[in-house]
């Protein structure tokens, strides 16, 4: 993960419209909303095209863009998580519950890491909406408390807890999972 | 078990990709989490869309700013060149108006000279180009006054020049050369006439005064030896 210093430079040169700036920004993160985007929407097509858009996104809007409070990252997995609402209000579908989940498409895969991933995903199906939030942004994105905060709109103190309780629920479903 | 403070700590050391050997039951599940075997994206499909977006970026980014930037050069150049012209224009306008009467077109930019001058000046100087002012304004109603009368005595001249005109047509270089000839024929075909005419009245005036006419051009036509003659 880059250091804020570091990142703010890059930041400022992308602003200039330099675009090998930009080249480093997608590198830096693509991956990391790809597979936010993906645990959320469940679809490698809609995924990738979320994560796209995400960007395209980034970029129009990246010239009003001041670094304040939690920064950048926060405010790209914002774009993807606003994004992501929107797709799921189309599709009049509440954002946390789970659908059918493809994943893994071919034969090739793994079956080992499609258990474990479906096991895993399951138990999220037990968190409510800010709770699973909390933990995607957080581990999956990679944000730190208080960028998550600023993501969601909460308070720190309020994503600690929602995060300490979160994972005691997925805990508490991965061994009921297993044992069953 | 960790409270949530000291878990969240941890977790940003797992997030940052550093191992921990901690037996804490939210940790380990955050771990297996963090670790989910999450499917990448192919990288051809990472690579088109990495390519729309920079495509995109070039497209749209840096040619506004290289154009705002030399229009920004140009339009420095532009402004400062402009904003001398005026500055020396406005100067020398206000100048040449400083010297303006009423009648002139540059008046009005004097008089505007003057309302700012009296703004600006600080209270205690504020008389002093009054003062100034008004003897201005007397400068230009004697000026004005002056030429009104110039006016008149023109417009007088300008009436008694056609008479005059018509009286001496033939002293008036104005005249065409044809037309003086024909004034000079006029005046030599009256002059007989206007001179007969004279001597018939000084003819009459001698004899009502008993003496004998005059011996005109016309009488010394007639001959000595004629009965009548004496």
């Amino acid at each position: 993960m880059k250091k804020d210093q570091e990142l703010q430079e890059i930041i400022k040169r992308a602003q200039k419209g330099d675009v090998e700036a930009l080249s480093e920004i997608y590198e830096h993160f693509f991956d990391r909303i790809y597979k936010y985007i993906l645990i959320r929407v469940r679809s490698k097509e809609t995924a990738e095209d979320l994560a796209g858009q995400t960007f395209l996104k980034m970029l129009e809007r990246l010239a009003d863009f001041k670094w304040r409070g939690a920064g950048f990252r926060s405010w790209l997995f914002r774009i993807a998580h606003n994004l992501v609402i929107d797709w799921f209000r189309e599709k009049k579908v509440a954002c946390f519950e789970i659908g059918d989940f493809k994943m893994f498409g071919s034969a090739e895969d793994s079956a080992l890491a499609n258990q474990t991933l479906n096991e895993v995903l399951g138990a999220f199906a037990s968190l409510n909406e800010n709770q699973l939030h909390v933990i995607l942004l957080r581990l999956i994105g990679g944000l730190s408390c208080r960028e998550t905060a600023q993501t969601l709109t909460l308070s720190e103190a309020n994503v600690r807890t929602l995060q300490h309780r979160a994972l005691a629920i997925v805990r508490k479903e991965l061994m009921v999972r297993v044992n069953a | 078990m960790l409270n949530s403070d000291e878990l969240d700590k941890k977790l940003d050391l797992l997030i940052e990709g550093e191992s921990l050997n901690d037996e804490d039951s939210a940790l380990s599940t955050a771990k297996a989490i963090v670790e989910l075997p999450l499917p990448d994206i192919e990288s051809s499909r990472r690579d088109k869309i990495k390519g729309m977006f920079l495509s995109e970026a070039a497209k749209n980014q840096p040619t506004p700013i290289k154009a705002v930037r030399s229009w920004r050069i140009l339009s420095g150049r532009r402004i400062a060149a402009v904003g001398l012209a005026i500055f020396m224009s406005s100067g020398a306008t206000v100048y040449a108006a400083s010297g303006s009467m009423p009648d002139s077109a540059l008046y009005p930019i004097k008089r505007a000279t003057e309302d700012a001058a009296l703004f600006i000046a600080p209270g205690s100087f504020k008389s002093s180009v009054k003062k100034k002012l008004a003897q201005e304004r007397k400068k230009e109603h004697l000026y004005m006054s002056s030429k009104k009368g110039t006016k008149k005595t023109k417009t007088k001249n300008t009436t008694q020049e056609p008479s005059r005109d018509g009286l001496n047509a033939g002293e008036n270089s104005a005249v065409p050369e044809m037309s003086k000839k024909k004034i000079e024929r006029q005046n030599q075909m009256k002059e007989p006439n206007a001179k007969n005419n004279s001597a018939k009245t000084d003819n009459n005036k001698s004899r009502k005064q008993g003496r004998r006419p005059a011996k005109g051009p016309g009488t010394s036509s007639a001959p000595k030896n004629h009965p009548i003659s004496p």
